[in-house]
C-alpha cells in the first residue's frame, strides 16, 4: 500500500468519524428534547 | 513519546471505515434490527419517535458490537472457511486490537445510550444479549459442542424483547413468545446452512451437528425443532395477543416451513448432491422470520 493510499484511507476514516460525531451530537440533542416532552 | 512498531502501524492504518462496518456483520444485523423494531411496534405503549429510533439504533449497535467481538475472537477459524476468509481480520486488513477496542467501545456505548434514551430494563437486556453472544456462544460453546447454536441462539432472540421493553419498561407474555419463536427458529436455520457448508465447518474444526452427529441426525433434528417452532409461532394468535392478520399469515408461512423441513428431513444426501432443498429451507427461513415479524407489525398498526 502506497503512502498516498494510506493518506486517502486516513482522510476517508476522518470524514466518516466527523459525520458520526455530528450525528451523535444531533441525536443526543434530540433525545434531550424528546425526554423533556415525554416527562415535562 | 511511545510509538507503535512500523509493522503494527501499517496494519492498523490499512483498515478502511468499510472494514469497521464489515466487523458489525451488517447482513445479520438487518434481521436483528427488524425483529427489534417489530417488538417495539407490537408493544401496547407508544413511544416518542426519536426515542424509538434511538432504541432501534442501540439494538443495531449492540448487535454490531457483538459481531465485532465475535470476529475478534474467531479470526483464526474465519481464516479457514471460504465463507469468512475475506473478513477484515483474516484478510489482514485490520489488527485484532482495533477490532477488540471497537467491539468493547461500541458495546458500552450502545448500552449506555439505550439507558439514557429509554429505561434500565431494555438497557440491561441489551447488555445480557451482548455478553451472552460473546461469552456463552462465541467463547464457551461454539468450539466445544454441537449444541452451540441451540443455546447460543438465545442471543439472537433478545431484540424483540429489547424493543418491547424500550417502549413499556417491562417484559410480558408476547415478547417471551417472540423470544421463544426466534430461539426455536435458530437450529433449523443454521443446521440447514451447516448441511451444505459442512466441509467448511469440518475444516475449521467447528463441531456443527452435521460434522459431529452426521447428516441423518441433523435432518431429524431440523424436523424436531421445526414442529415446536411453528406451534410457538401461532401461540400469540391463539392467546388473542395478536389479530387475524398475524394469525393467518403465520399459519400459512409455518405450514410452508414444515413442508420444506419435511423435504430436508426425509431425504438422504446423494453423490454430488447440490443440496437444493437445504438451500431452499435456509433461504425460506430468513424470509419466514421477516414475514412473521412484519405481519406482527402490520397487524398491530392496522388492527390497534
Amino acid at each position: 500500500m502506497t503512502d498516498d493510499e494510506i493518506r486517502q484511507r486516513q482522510r476517508s476514516r476522518a470524514k466518516v468519524m466527523g459525520v458520526l460525531l455530528i450525528s451523535l451530537v444531533i441525536l443526543i440533542y434530540g433525545i434531550s428534547i424528546a425526554k423533556m416532552v415525554v416527562a415535562p | 513519546m511511545v510509538s507503535a512498531s512500523p509493522a503494527t502501524e501499517t496494519v492498523a492504518l490499512t483498515a478502511d471505515w468499510r472494514d469497521f462496518l464489515a466487523l458489525t456483520k451488517p447482513r445479520v444485523m438487518s434481521l436483528v434490527v427488524f425483529t427489534g423494531l417489530c417488538g417495539l411496534i407490537a408493544a401496547p405503549v407508544s413511544i416518542n419517535p426519536i426515542l424509538g429510533f434511538t432504541a432501534v439504533l442501540c439494538i443495531a449497535l449492540g448487535a454490531g458490537a457483538a459481531g465485532a467481538l465475535n470476529q475478534w475472537y474467531e479470526a483464526d477459524i474465519d481464516a479457514l472457511m471460504k465463507r469468512t476468509e475475506d473478513r477484515p481480520l483474516p484478510a489482514g486488513r485490520m489488527d485484532r486490537q482495533s477490532a477488540l477496542h471497537f467491539g468493547v467501545g461500541l458495546s458500552f456505548f450502545s448500552v449506555l445510550l439505550l439507558y439514557l434514551a429509554t429505561n434500565w430494563v431494555a438497557s440491561a437486556i441489551l447488555a445480557v444479549s451482548i455478553l451472552f453472544y460473546v461469552l456463552v456462544y462465541t467463547v464457551w460453546l461454539k468450539r466445544r459442542t454441537p449444541q452451540n447454536i441451540v443455546i447460543g441462539g438465545a442471543a439472537g432472540a433478545f431484540p424483540p424483547v429489547i424493543g418491547w421493553a424500550a417502549a413499556t419498561g417491562d417484559v410480558s407474555l408476547l415478547p417471551v413468545l417472540l423470544f421463544s419463536l426466534i430461539f426455536l427458529w435458530t437450529p433449523p436455520h443454521f443446521w440447514a446452512l451447516a448441511l451444505f457448508m459442512k466441509t467448511d465447518y469440518a475444516k475449521a474444526g467447528v463441531p456443527m451437528l452435521p460434522v459431529v452427529a452426521g447428516e441423518r441426525n441433523t435432518r431429524i433434528q431440523i424436523l424436531l425443532y421445526t414442529l415446536p417452532m411453528v406451534a410457538v409461532a401461532v401461540l400469540p394468535w391463539a392467546f388473542h395477543l395478536t389479530g387475524s392478520i398475524y394469525g393467518i399469515f403465520t399459519a400459512g408461512a409455518s405450514l410452508l416451513f414444515v413442508v420444506l423441513s419435511l423435504r430436508v428431513g426425509l431425504r438422504q444426501t446423494v453423490v454430488a448432491d447440490a443440496m437444493k432443498p437445504e438451500k431452499q429451507l435456509f433461504a425460506f427461513s430468513i424470509i419466514y422470520l421477516f414475514g412473521v415479524f412484519g405481519a406482527l407489525a402490520v397487524d398491530r398498526i392496522i388492527l390497534a
